[in-house]
């Protein structure tokens, strides 16, 4: 019995063997069938690809190659069946399907049975539905810009772009330019922020929110290009180097999306397997990663002129560009008093922001008022564009007025020369005034756009008419300094001139005192000389001081002049009585011719005859 | 002896013209003291040195007016520019701030005409009329202060200088003609008068040139110049008021209620620009 059961089982075997290669040698061969979802997507988002085989056969199809799409398998399941004895198997694989380009894309079939699939890959920022593919993306700009150069980063993810149309400038100037900012297709980043300008010398206008998207093929990698259009405006002379940069936040893969393979026999459970080979799991060790990098242009050098002195017009404001200018008025018709608007137009290319109304002045035979502007720009950089001004003007006198032509100058830097344009005079019929018409009181507005004709509000007295006197400030006069000085200096004036005068009635009303204020002044003004005489050894200069104190001394006791003093005149008045007054007088007159000097005893003797003669001369 | 005391007392006062040295002995001789004449040399030298001064100051007076009144102002300029100020152009534009339903802007202006046009009854009308419509009461002026204020400051500073010229020349002509005495002193008292009457309409300007106008919808006066500080009260826009003091970007300011409190300069517009309060 033992023999047969050990002889029974390698014939059950055999026998299952023959069942299972026969049941495989007439097995069907296997189906595969494909699905693709979503059917379009948006450039930097991924499709997934299913492709499930079902029937015998272990190999895994994979997907074909296809231009313009990234395979990447993300999973794998498996389910066998078996009903009445017949065994079946389903094989899935998932792939995440990546674009590099938008566009149509044809994933041709995988078997005879299946069907190809078709993905549509819209631009970024293109409305869904627009299936019409590549073909929709916008052309490179074609523009009067350079190419510009491209500098991409190390790894080939992005670049930042400036394109100019020139490399040499005028101060002042304001030229077109163009910033591109390219990321590799599938890729996913953003930009966080706007380019900004490394260069102290030029200033760029603000640059729109909405840039122009475009796709780009640089070096066989398509980019995702996105591009500001703005204008450039250069500040001062010299030469410079510009470059642009930008923030760009790049969300990269932390490890490659691809199958992670677990080996056959490292984990015997099944179920273990599939785990490790679900999507999560992968993207929770595999995920991506945020990094934030700031890319930059090659620098451009630049060189920057400055405007040339030579022939430069009187009126020129800094406008720089290529202008022209048109000028009309309302009517050709109107009545003196009637206000007309009186427009110039300039248009074309360069620094509008310098265009002013210094052409708008008055006008003989016109009563003007200031005049109201407005840009219209014609591209979103408000590099060109055309910039109206509107000016109310009233014809003072009847008859045939004719509005002069006006004329505006602006630097070409095309030409390299200053040029002026004209506009052609306005001839305007003027009739007389009529019953009704605003000769004082001219409705007209300076602020805003309120028409001229507009009616005055109920309630708000209507506008008058500027003359044209103004004031620098508004501060009254007697609050500016200048004003309060020059006041102050005309009172000082007058103040000074009646003290004098006050001080000139006292003299006549006192002569007497004032000769003996100035008589006392000058006997001290000559005996401090004597003393100065005495200590420096100068008997000439001491004998002539002390004559002088006692001439002051009798001429005011006396009411005579002091020159008048003589010793004649002593003689003849005191009959000598004084001989000491005598002998200063004598030694004065010798030591001026002698050359006689003093022992400083002897200075010191005659100080005191001198103090005491004068002191004597009051008791006479 | 009749004659010699006539011929002398002639002599002595200068109505009979001598040479110095018998004047001299003369004086000797009667014992007449000598009385200086207030026409001397001395005199022409202070009149010399007045002169000048005065020829100094009314110039320095004049220059800057007439350097002002050269500088050429193009009738194309703005309301409100740094290049001028001209009343009728203020009173137009505050008519097109009040038509654009911007009452703060109107007011300001329709205030800065006034200053260079106080008489202006269209002005007047207007502003009362944009104040109504804001909800804000005209400010209330006694008659001594609308008639100081009648007429225009830089006209009244012109008549203060007149004044203060009459008033002087004729304190000094009172003092050379003594005989002409009261006309002197009633154009002295006129000249005081005029002057006077500047200062004070000065005193009453003053304030004037401190005030501010609310210019956004709401302005929230804080307790200090931080914007963090709680709001003591809220400024509507029209609202004029005045400036005591400015901090950095806040002005402490005093409204008509006397209420003050701290507020963002970006929220007025002084009446008179370029003028700060110290």
């Amino acid at each position: 019995m033992k023999t047969n059961l050990s002889l029974s089982r390698p014939m059950a075997a055999a026998i299952a063997a023959v069942i299972v290669f026969t049941s495989a040698a007439f097995a069907a061969p296997p189906a595969v069938t494909t699905q693709l979802e979503p059917g379009e997507i948006a450039l930097g988002q991924s499709a997934q690809l299913t492709i499930t085989t079902s029937g015998s056969g272990d190999d895994p199809v994979s997907p074909p190659a296809v231009p313009g799409l990234e395979f990447v398998s993300v999973g794998q399941s498996s389910q066998m069946e078996s009903i009445n004895g017949v065994t079946s198997s389903t094989t899935s694989e998932s792939y995440e399907v990546i674009p590099q380009r938008a566009g149509k894309f044809t994933i041709p079939a995988l078997s005879r049975g299946s069907q190809a699939l078709v993905l549509f890959v819209r631009p970024i920022g293109a409305a869904p539905g627009n299936n019409s593919g590549a073909s929709s993306l916008p052309p490179p700009v074609a523009s009067g810009l350079s190419a510009g150069q491209t500098s991409l980063t190390q790894d080939g993810a992005a670049f930042v772009r400036m394109r100019l149309p020139k490399r040499e400038l005028y101060v002042g100037e304001t030229v077109p330019v163009d910033i591109q900012v390219g990321v590799r297709a599938g890729l996913a980043a953003s930009i966080n922020g706007l380019p900004t300008l490394n260069g102290d010398a030029f200033m760029l206008n603000k640059l729109s929110s909405q840039p122009e998207q475009a796709q780009e093929i640089i070096d066989g990698q398509p980019y995702s290009v996105v591009t500001w259009h703005s204008a450039l405006a250069v500040v001062k002379p010299g030469e410079f180097s510009l470059s642009v940069e930008t923030p760009l936040t790049v969300r990269m893969r932390a490890a490659p999306r691809r199958r992670m393979s677990v080996p056959n026999g490292m984990f015997n459970d099944p179920m273990l397997g599939d785990v490790f080979n679900d999507p999560f799991f992968q993207d929770f060790f595999g995920g991506t990663t945020e990094k934030e990098i700031t890319v930059a242009s090659q620098a451009e050098s630049l060189k920057v002129l400055p405007l040339p002195a030579e022939g430069r017009p009187a009126a020129f404001d800094g406008a720089v560009g290529n202008f022209g200018v048109f000028s009309e008025l309302s009517s050709a018709q109107s009545a003196a008093g009637d206000p007309l608007t009186l427009r110039l137009k300039v248009t074309g290319t360069g620094n509008f922001d310098r265009v002013n109304s210094s052409m708008l002045g008055t006008m003989d035979g016109w009563k003007t008022y200031p005049p109201t502007a407005k840009f219209e720009p014609a591209d979103s950089a408000g590099y060109s564009g055309e910039k109206d001004f509107e000016q109310a003007v009233i014809p003072n006198q009847p008859g045939k007025q004719t509005v002069p032509a006006l004329a505006f100058s602006y630097f070409n830097p095309d030409t390299r020369r200053y040029e002026t344009k004209l506009t052609e005079p306005l001839s305007v019929e003027v009739s007389a005034a009529s019953a009704g018409g605003l000769t004082a009181s001219a409705p007209v507005s300076s602020p805003g756009s309120t028409p001229i004709s507009e009616p005055p509000r109920d309630g708000l007295r209507p506008d008058h008419a500027v003359t044209g006197s103004t004031v620098a400030t508004l501060l009254p006069l007697y609050f500016r300094p200048w004003f309060v000085a020059s006041q102050s200096a005309l009172a000082l004036c007058f103040a000074g001139g009646l003290i004098f005068l006050r001080r000139l009635e006292r003299r006549a009303n006192d002569a007497d005192g004032f000769r003996q204020r100035e008589a006392w002044s000058a006997i001290a003004s000559a005996v401090t000389e004597m003393d100065a005489a005495a200590t420096a050894g100068d008997t000439a200069r001491f004998f002539q001081s002390a004559r002088v104190a006692l001439q002051q001394k009798l001429a005011e006791q006396w009411h005579v002049a002091a020159a008048s003093i003589t010793i004649a005149e002593i003689d003849a008045r005191l009959n000598g009585e004084v001989a000491d007054m005598r002998r200063i007088f004598a030694l004065a007159d010798q030591a001026a011719y002698s050359g006689q000097q003093f022992s400083a005893g002897d200075f010191q003797q005659w100080n005191e005859i001198v103090r005491g003669q004068l002191e004597h001369v009051e008791v006479l | 002896m009749r004659l010699f005391q006539i011929l002398t007392r002639q002599v002595a006062t200068g109505k009979v013209k001598v040479t110095q040295k018998p004047l001299q002995r003369l004086r000797r001789e009667t014992g007449l003291k000598h009385h200086p004449k207030p026409h001397g040399r001395k005199h022409h030298g202070f009149f010399r040195l007045f002169c000048t001064a005065f020829v100094a100051a009314v110039t320095l007076s004049i220059c800057p007016v007439r350097a002002l009144a050269a500088t050429p102002t193009p009738a194309r300029q703005t309301a409100s520019t740094t290049s001028g100020y001209s009343a009728a152009a203020l009173f137009n534009q505050a008519n097109a701030y009040a038509r654009a339903g911007k009452p703060g802007l109107a007011i300001l202006d329709y205030s800065r005409a006034q200053l260079l046009a106080p008489s202006d009854a269209d002005i007047a009308a207007n502003l009362h009329f944009v104040r109504a419509e804001a909800g804000l009461p005209d400010a209330v002026k006694n008659w001594l202060a609308r008639g100081l204020t009648y007429a225009h400051p830089n006209t009244l500073a012109w008549v203060g200088c007149f004044g203060l010229l009459l008033a002087g020349i004729s304190t000094l002509l009172v003092r050379l003609y003594p005989q002409r005495r009261l006309a002197f002193r009633s154009l002295t008292f006129v000249g005081a008068l005029l002057i006077a009457t500047v200062i004070s309409n000065a005193i009453v300007m003053w304030p004037r040139v401190h005030e501010a106008v609310v210019i956004n919808r709401e302005a929230p006066a804080l307790t200090t110049p931080v914007l963090a500080a709680e709001p003591l009260f809220k400024l509507r826009e029209g609202e004029t008021v005045t400036v005591r003091a400015e901090l950095q970007d806040f002005a402490l300011v005093q409204t008509s209620a006397a209420r003050s409190g701290w507020v963002a300069r970006a929220d007025l517009f002084r009446v008179v620009p370029q003028f700060s309060a110290k």
